[in-house]
């Protein structure tokens, strides 16, 4: 645990003199904020652009006025795709980048135990995926409340939790594919692919029941009340599955590449 | 007792066999040149031993223990220093030795004294800012100093003066002579004139193994062997001086054409005394008498086969 503290301390380090961190903590809040006003919104750009519309100035239309979940939709899409897109490129093939400089080779023939080198690397980037998705989400439900306040909505917990999962999949899926690809295109550009084909199987009723995606896919449905908690179970063990296999067998296999 | 031992290593990357068969034995507390042409291995030995890649067979100690891929035991022996140091370009070089002592296990007291030491003793007092901006022969520099953080038994150095100017390699020879006696030296280089320096041993690596180790002395002895042009001024004079010379020991006539004949002898600097004394006593005036020695890099030449 000494050497896993210290190569922590190392990762803290570079988040900040690297300003990943800042960058990251400033896209996901600006993403959040924007969720929310785009939410209250929408509904007005609609009714706008329905004016100004040839031929449908005398016409009237109602719009559905925004809604605490439409907020929350607007987050879980916004962050679910940009936010997890930019943490994918940033930290998804920290440990190539490592193989490939050389610091990681320097560190190892020292004595700093591999398992320490891969699993730190993966910590840093669930870390940063975490604190900054917890962060915009703090910000996202304050300003809904504030805006909605008496719009409450179901299974926050549940919803909230499935799309973090979801995240840190994907960044696992990213940290084995880096002990296997000796260039970052492959752990980062195969979990951006995911992230877009996954909903394919959704197309399957047998397979989308089990599927990852579903907890992307469901987190505004959830909170809606139109979907059963119970249904998320089989996903988020699925999920919960690929995670530690894949965590297992990056560290296996980062053990035995050659430096 | 020694430092490192090497017995039958090898290693292929795909069809190309990098290392057949390699014996190797590293005394402790010498200095060991590794010698050989570009692509010989001496790179990929190194990484072996600090189990950066894995080999295909043969057993590496290190003071005695066993050195195996993947393992970090023997690695809290060994300074590494590879042939181009990369470092993480955010870090001060202090802050950097500071993580490589972290991870040595070195007490924080110590490795504020180690540290302050080898700045000094590498050349890098007083320089603040981060690595990204330094050039490579600072890096070099550095990757001196980390290397020797944490008292490594056995320090593995590729190449380490090939980045820098003529006074900062004399630093840094000087640096790993004076290691000598308390730690165990293995360093690569094409620089010949380095080995001869600094040297108590040379081994030479070629066609994937060891063609050549011997110490510096016995080295320094075969290149001082060599040929001896001589040339008189009528042939009477060359056959009259060969058939006694015939008579001594040690001389062997390597080309004998008109009134010039090449002899090959151990000792060119003894056989050119002889020579003269050999005409002397026969009268015999010399026209051109002349020293073909063979230097070390003659004899790496021949070793490698080039």
């Amino acid at each position: 645990m000494r050497y896993f503290s210290v190569f922590m301390h190392k990762e803290m380090v570079e988040l900040w003199r690297t300003s990943k961190a800042l960058i990251v903590a400033i896209v996901f809040l600006a993403l959040s904020i924007m969720s929310v006003l785009l939410a209250i919104f929408t509904p007005v750009i609609m009714q706008s652009v329905f004016e100004m519309t040839p031929g449908m100035s005398g016409e009237t239309q109602t719009w559905p006025e925004a809604t605490a979940v439409d907020s929350y939709a607007q987050f879980f899409s916004n962050i679910g795709q940009m936010g997890l897109l930019m943490i994918i490129i940033m930290f998804g093939a920290g440990l190539v980048r490592e193989k490939r400089q050389g610091t990681a080779a320097l560190l190892t023939a020292r004595g700093l135990p591999r398992w320490v080198v891969a699993l730190g690397k993966l910590t840093t980037g669930v870390g940063v995926w975490t604190v900054a998705y917890l962060l915009a989400f703090g910000v996202c439900l304050a300003c809904t409340v504030f805006y909605f306040p008496d719009d409450p909505v179901d299974h926050m917990v549940l919803s909230v939790t499935g799309m973090w999962l979801y995240g840190i999949m994907l960044l696992c899926v990213g940290f084995v594919l880096s002990t296997i690809f000796k260039s970052s295109g492959g752990p980062v550009g195969i979990p951006i692919a995911l992230l877009f084909l996954l909903p394919i199987l959704d197309f399957w009723k047998t397979t989308a029941k089990f599927s990852p995606n579903w907890l992307f896919t469901n987190s505004v449905t959830l909170l809606g009340g139109t979907v059963a908690p119970r249904d998320a179970l089989a996903p988020f063990l699925v999920t919960l599955a690929i995670c530690l296999l894949s965590v297992c067998l990056g560290v296996f296999l980062f053990k035995e590449n050659e430096l | 007792m020694q430092a490192l031992t090497i017995r039958s290593l090898k290693k292929s990357f795909k069809n190309v066999h990098a290392i057949i068969n390699l014996d190797m034995n590293v005394p402790e507390n010498s200095v060991y040149g590794f010698l050989g042409k570009n692509g010989a291995g001496k790179t990929t030995t190194m990484k072996i031993i600090t189990g950066l890649l894995k080999s295909d067979g043969g057993e590496i100690e290190v003071f005695g223990q066993p050195a195996r891929f993947g393992e970090t035991k023997v690695n809290r022996m060994i300074g590494y220093l590879p042939d181009v140091p990369e470092f993480y370009g955010y870090m001060t070089s202090k802050e950097y030795l500071s993580l490589c002592a972290k991870v040595s296990g070195v007490t924080p007291a110590e490795a504020a004294v180690q540290i302050k030491e080898l700045i000094a003793v590498v050349g890098l007092k007083g320089i603040n800012r981060r690595i990204k901006t330094y050039s490579r022969g600072m890096k070099q520099r550095l990757g001196i100093a980390q290397a020797l953080i944490g008292s490594p038994k056995l320090i593995l150095c590729d190449e380490p003066t090939s980045a820098l100017d003529p006074e900062g390699r004399l630093e840094v020879l000087q640096v790993l002579n004076n290691l000598r006696e308390r730690v165990t030296v293995v360093f690569s280089t094409h620089i010949l004139a380095d080995v001869e320096r600094i040297c108590d041993r040379v081994g030479v690596l070629n066609n994937g193994c060891l063609a050549m180790e011997k110490s510096i002395s016995e080295l320094q002895s075969m290149s001082m062997s060599g040929r001896i042009r001589v040339e008189t001024y009528d042939e009477d004079a060359r056959s009259h001086l060969l058939d006694s010379l015939g008579q001594l020991p040690g001389f062997k006539v390597v080309v004998d054409k008109d009134t010039t004949f090449f002899l090959e002898a151990r000792d060119t600097k003894e056989a050119a005394v002889s020579i003269c004394k050999t005409a002397a006593d026969l009268s015999l005036p010399l026209r051109r008498l002349e020293r073909l020695e063979q230097s070390l890099e003659d004899v790496f030449m021949e070793v490698t086969g080039q």
